[in-house]
């Protein structure tokens, strides 16, 4: 079929659902709305699955497809077309988009189907899916950036869902205040780009780039970095991922979704997407790299002390996504996208796992009230022992492979350092000690559920089924880039398909040398060694000695309670930025706006006032005055006259 | 001789001096006065300052259309008087004074 024609069903498939389920958003039919969209998305994934297909046979070289729909802005040189294309890179974020998508869609029609509210939710959901694949295909800048704003629109849409509830659309306004700090520093990273290169264009821009010079000022070097603080807003990372944990107040297929699998990351696909251009401005990179670390660990930190499901799920992709950005920074963008694709994977079985309990247990959502679950809740159970597997990276799952690859990468790569590999590593500790802390407390040790009120049963096949699949692909997933090491010992060496993939779209890290292999086996073992470790430890604290974990934060009393009030950076933000800009606002509107800006217009209107007062006196009906005007005009007249 | 030599040193220029001195006494009439009656006698002298300097421009131009606008300005002013007189009866019948505020009584 005709490459534009597949690529307008894959676009606009979901905004067709969208439209349909937006115009009949009164109706309550759960059943109905979940079915009309998810078919939508099926489609898109069907055209996906055809349009990659078609890719893959292309040669090598010239694997690209493009579809050019109109110009869309055309003012002196800046010509931008609403065009898109898929390449190896964009080919991979489709299918995850519109595969995790459609399971979503799926598990939805299970979660969400007493919801008075609930065509309006799938509504949502398409629209946020037209969004996503407009970001992931768009050609230029402009046009992802369209898909960004969209995606950042229906975030806000989805974690205001339930907006009667204040808390929940403060989380909302929250999420998208944050982002539109960071979608001001992608628009001046746009700027910047356009003025030195004169195109926004993702083959042009990165095609001129490498030629410009490396200093701190150079228009790549800024350009990049105003792009990677938008990313830091969109894919959570430090400064700006406060919003991410607040906005699980939405409904936890859309935290799954948007908050876990795709939205959030975003940022990584814009860097990745942008790899040669990010190549050439190292000290970008430096940056990327030390965030990205930073964020690993110091997410993972607070993710230890959380009490709630889906806080500890979402400080957790905060991580992951520290990671994804640490592999960037490190040069290593085709590992960022192979992590990325495996977090889809995982982290949305584990948020679609986690909405089953949070279903199953009538809305809790505290750990510390659920423990044993595994017996009411065996498929979920099972499929969150995957995702567990997978995340904490154990062989040979699909976190173990991402994950190495990206720790590999930090140590060898010569933009990497062993620090940098050392907060890797230890983040990766963190994490398994956090998710092993979440199993036990939910699905393992002794009940604490309040079996008076609550019954916990296992949920429906419509819910279960997407949490198999989601589970088969965190198994096998990793499959897709299995490193040299490894395959040297496998039988038939299979390839890294993924580097394969990726050959071409994605450049090699200049001066980066042939790692020894006993050193890659050292630091795979050093990694899966300290998993299994803080595994676990935390085993041993929250199922054998369950007191423990009390008395050790009491002994570390004052630290635990800084982590555990996540560093008091909500209170940091509110104290030095927000409440100081409400204060220098109202002072503003106190004293300008009523001052100058008030008074500015009611001089105006004052001034019409009076003029029109000192007319009205001019027309007071008296007859000789009238005449009286008449004579001086006439006299005036006639002195005009005469001194001319 | 020494009268014919006097009349024949009147000008153009005399004829509207005078005129120019009626039209002031007219005006000066029509705006300090309250009376209609005196208002209306004022309009018509300054009336008649016109004509008066028509009919020297036409005499010194040696051109007829001067006396003919005489004869017009003569007629509207009868009429106007005419309506004028008219009003101010109907005003002095009502307040025993033509002071010209009781016109505004006239409205509605």
């Amino acid at each position: 079929m005709n490459h534009s024609i597949l690529m307008a069903i894959l676009l606009l498939s979901p905004f067709v659902g969208f439209l349909i389920n937006g115009l009949r958003y009164k109706k309550h039919n759960g059943t109905a709305a979940g079915t009309i969209a998810t078919v939508a998305v099926v489609i898109s994934f069907l055209s996906a699955i055809l349009l990659v297909a078609d890719l893959a046979q292309m040669p090598h070289e010239s694997r690209v497809i493009t579809a050019n729909f109109f110009d869309w802005i055309s003012v002196a040189n800046l010509h931008i077309n609403a065009s898109f294309m898929v390449d190896p890179i964009s080919a991979i974020m489709i299918l995850v988009v519109t595969g995790v998508g459609a399971l979503i869609h799926l598990f939805s029609i299970g979660y969400m189907h007493d919801d008075p509210g609930v065509a309006k939710y799938f509504a949502y959901l398409n629209l946020f899916l037209f969004n996503m694949l407009i970001l992931v295909l768009g050609d230029s800048l402009p046009v992802m950036f369209v898909g960004w704003e969209g995606v950042g629109l229906c975030s806000y849409l989805l974690i205001g869902f339930w907006f009667t509830d204040e808390e929940k659309a403060a989380a909302g306004m929250k999420a998208f205040v944050t982002n539109r700090i960071g979608d001001a520093a992608f628009i001046i990273g746009m700027f910047i780009l356009f003025l030195s290169f004169g195109s926004l264009n993702f083959y042009e821009l990165n095609a001129l780039a490498p030629a410009a010079s490396l200093s701190w000022l150079s228009p790549v070097t800024l350009g990049t970095l105003f792009l990677f603080i938008g990313a830091t807003g969109k894919s959570a990372q430090i400064p700006l991922y406060v919003w991410l944990p607040d906005a699980m107040a939405g409904p936890t297929p859309v935290s799954a979704l948007i908050h876990a699998a795709t939205m959030v990351t975003a940022g990584v696909y814009m860097i990745v997407r942008l790899n040669p251009m990010f190549l050439a401005a190292p000290n970008t990179l430096m940056i990327i790299s030390g965030i990205g670390a930073a964020t690993a660990v110091f997410a993972a930190t607070i993710g230890l002390t959380q009490w709630d499901i889906k806080k500890v799920l979402a400080y957790s992709t905060v991580s992951q996504l520290g990671y994804m950005f640490l592999a960037c920074g490190v040069g290593a963008f085709g590992a960022g996208m192979f992590h990325l694709m495996t977090h889809a994977f995982f982290k949305a079985l584990m948020f679609l796992g986690s909405g089953s309990v949070i279903h199953a247990m009538h809305h809790e959502q505290d750990i510390r009230k659920m423990g044993g679950l595994r017996k009411e809740l065996p498929i979920t159970h099972w499929t969150f022992v995957v995702g567990w597997i997978a995340i904490i990276g154990l062989p040979p799952f699909a976190g173990f492979f991402s994950k190495d690859e990206i720790l590999a990468m930090a140590y060898h790569s010569p933009f990497g350092s062993q620090l940098l590999w050392g907060l890797g590593a230890l983040g990766a500790a963190f994490t398994a000690f956090y998710m092993t802390r979440l199993m036990c407390l939910t699905f393992w040790g002794k009940s604490r559920v309040d079996h008076h009120h609550v019954h916990p049963h296992e949920s429906p096949w419509l819910m279960t089924l997407p949490l198999i699949v989601l589970a088969f692909l965190s198994a096998v997933g990793g499959w897709l880039g299995i490193p040299k090491a490894i395959s040297d010992i496998l039988p038939g060496n299979p390839e890294n398909f993924l580097e394969h993939w990726f050959d071409g779209v994605i450049k090699p890290i200049p001066g980066m040398h042939e790692a020894d292999p006993s050193m890659e086996w050292t630091l795979m073992g050093i990694s899966v060694g300290i998993a299994l470790i803080a595994a676990a430890l935390a085993y041993h604290f929250y199922v054998q000695r369950p007191e423990k974990p009390e008395k050790f934060a009491k002994s570390i009393g004052p630290i635990y309670k800084v982590v555990y009030n996540k560093y008091f950076v909500d209170e940091f933000y509110f104290g030095a930025i927000i409440n100081p800009l409400v204060r220098v606002s109202k002072d503003i509107w106190y004293y300008i706006d009523v001052n100058v800006i008030d008074g500015a217009t009611y001089g105006i209107t004052n001034l019409v006032r009076g003029a029109g007062q000192f007319a009205r006196g001019l027309q007071n009906g008296n007859i000789q005055v009238y005449a009286m005007y008449i004579s001086l005009g006439m006299v005036a007249t006639l002195l005009f006259l005469l001194v001319r | 001789m020494q009268d014919t030599n006097l009349l024949l040193q009147i000008g153009l220029g005399h004829y509207l001096v005078l005129s120019a001195i009626l039209f002031c006494f007219g005006m000066i009439g029509l705006l300090l006065r309250r009376n209609a009656i005196v208002i209306l006698m004022s309009i018509e002298l300054m009336l008649n300052a016109v004509n008066l300097s028509f009919v020297a421009f036409s005499k010194y131009l040696a051109q007829q259309e001067g006396q003919i606008m005489v004869f017009f300005v003569m007629t509207i002013a009868a009429a106007e008087a005419a309506v004028g007189l008219a009003l101010a009866v109907a005003i002095f019948k009502r307040f025993q004074e033509v002071n010209i505020r009781f016109f505004e009584h006239l409205k509605g």
